[in-house]
């Protein structure tokens, strides 16, 4: 336990002679979790980059961050999983019976 | 105005696109039932534009597939569905919220698996999304970016139940969903910040080639060592050494982008306890002791 401590703390460090093949690796084994900006950096290309994805357009240096991050990231990956499935529910009509309406109050005050 | 456009749009409907795409597209409209399109010729016009410009090459144009038609008519939907949503006027307003509210509440059923859930939640997402419309980077992925603010309210959603019945039986999609809901506040960060990760990939390129082949052939002898399992391998070096996706990795292991990260979650669990592979990480990392057990 001591030693995948003394691991973790070692892989927070971004150790120079670790490529980031290696680092995103040992993240992964050692569940080192990337800081909270990586994870809104990863969120905010998702819808993009799952379109992106369906078209075989993954080539970009931004898609790639993405990529990598889903893989060490197991909350950003089951979000990707899910997204995934509801973009692939859109081709097909929206088939939900007794679709309550929504509230649409909201629309009379300020936007923040 | 009108009158300018529907001429535009006339004159433009004489381009020679080819007919099938029209039909394809007319298609997609009643299928999906959208009801927020001001004006149909013309939505039929930019989809056929939008294919033209991605296909590029025009002997190509007859042979799009068409699901890449009904996926290009859904991206130039979303592009109308966010300027109703995003319009100044009240009425195109709430025309556009309301469709956007159908697939948030789908959304959100498919998340929680029950109605008065997806209720609370559809209506949660469908304000934050209002509310923060001109975060959306993508309009073509409006709705995906919206089904995005859905899945976090949920996420939400599951902390506070959390936190509420601990002591009691939770249903299992709960259970399932709160480790990971958990994980989504990170304890330990890395201090990264924008222009450094950047520069980061690009080390990577720079990186001593024969000291970065050797380190690579290292690791993969090491998991190729600690793991049994052919698909498990295949899933961690093609992830990690070859940048592949989930999707990519699940047609090519014929199964699901799920099960991939099941694989992986236990191929990585695995090597966590491979003597093999921790021994590596102590000399690279320089790090004092004796592996674990």
């Amino acid at each position: 336990m001591y030693q995948e401590n003394q691991i973790r703390e070692a892989l927070c460090s971004r150790p120079a002679g670790l490529t980031l093949t290696a680092l995103a690796l040992g993240c992964a084994v050692w569940q080192v979790e990337p800081d909270r900006q990586s994870h809104y950096k990863c969120l905010d290309m998702l819808p993009s980059f799952i379109e992106a994805e369906a078209d075989g357009k993954l080539h970009t240096v931004e898609f790639m961050y993405t990529q990598r991050h889903l893989h060490i990231c197991a909350s950003c990956a089951k979000m990707y999983s899910d997204l995934v499935r509801l973009t692939a529910g859109m081709a097909e009509p929206l088939s939900v019976s007794r679709i309550p309406p929504p509230e649409l109050s909201f629309l009379d005050g300020p936007r923040d | 105005m009108d009158v300018l456009n529907d001429k535009r749009a006339k004159t433009e409907l004489k381009r020679p696109f080819p007919e099938l795409w029209r039909v394809q597209i007319e298609r997609a409209i009643s299928k999906h039932g959208w009801t927020v399109i001001p004006d149909r010729e013309r939505f039929v016009v930019d989809v056929c534009k939008d294919l033209d410009a991605e296909l590029g090459d025009g002997n190509t144009q007859e042979r799009a597939a068409a699901n890449a038609v009904e996926r290009a008519a859904i991206r130039r939907y979303c592009h109308v569905l966010y300027d109703a949503c995003a319009s100044k006027e009240r009425q195109a307003q709430e025309r556009g919220l309301r469709e956007v509210w159908l697939y948030l509440y789908r959304a959100g059923l498919f998340k929680t698996h029950d109605p008065e859930r997806a209720k609370d939640a559809a209506q949660q997402a469908l304000v934050n999304a209002w509310k923060h419309l001109q975060q959306c980077r993508d309009k073509g992925s409006f709705i995906s970016w919206c089904n995005l603010i859905l899945l976090n309210v949920v996420r939400e959603q599951f902390r506070r139940d959390m936190r509420r019945s601990r002591r009691g039986k939770t249903e299992k999609w709960v259970r399932e969903e709160i480790p990971l809901a958990e994980v989504g506040n990170p304890g330990e960060e890395l201090e990264l910040v924008d222009s450094e990760e950047k520069n980061a990939l690009s080390e990577d390129m720079s990186f001593d080639l024969a000291a970065q082949g050797e380190l690579h052939a290292r690791l993969l002898v090491a998991i190729r060592a600690c793991l049994a399992s052919e698909d498990q391998r295949t899933v961690v070096i093609e992830s990690f050494f070859n940048d592949r996706g989930f999707k990519e990795l699940a047609q090519a292991l014929d199964t699901t982008p799920g099960n991939v990260q099941v694989m992986k979650s236990r191929a990585l669990k695995k090597l966590r306890r491979c003597p093999d592979f921790v021994r590596l990480y102590v000399e690279m990392l320089d790090v004092s002791g004796e592996p674990n057990s």
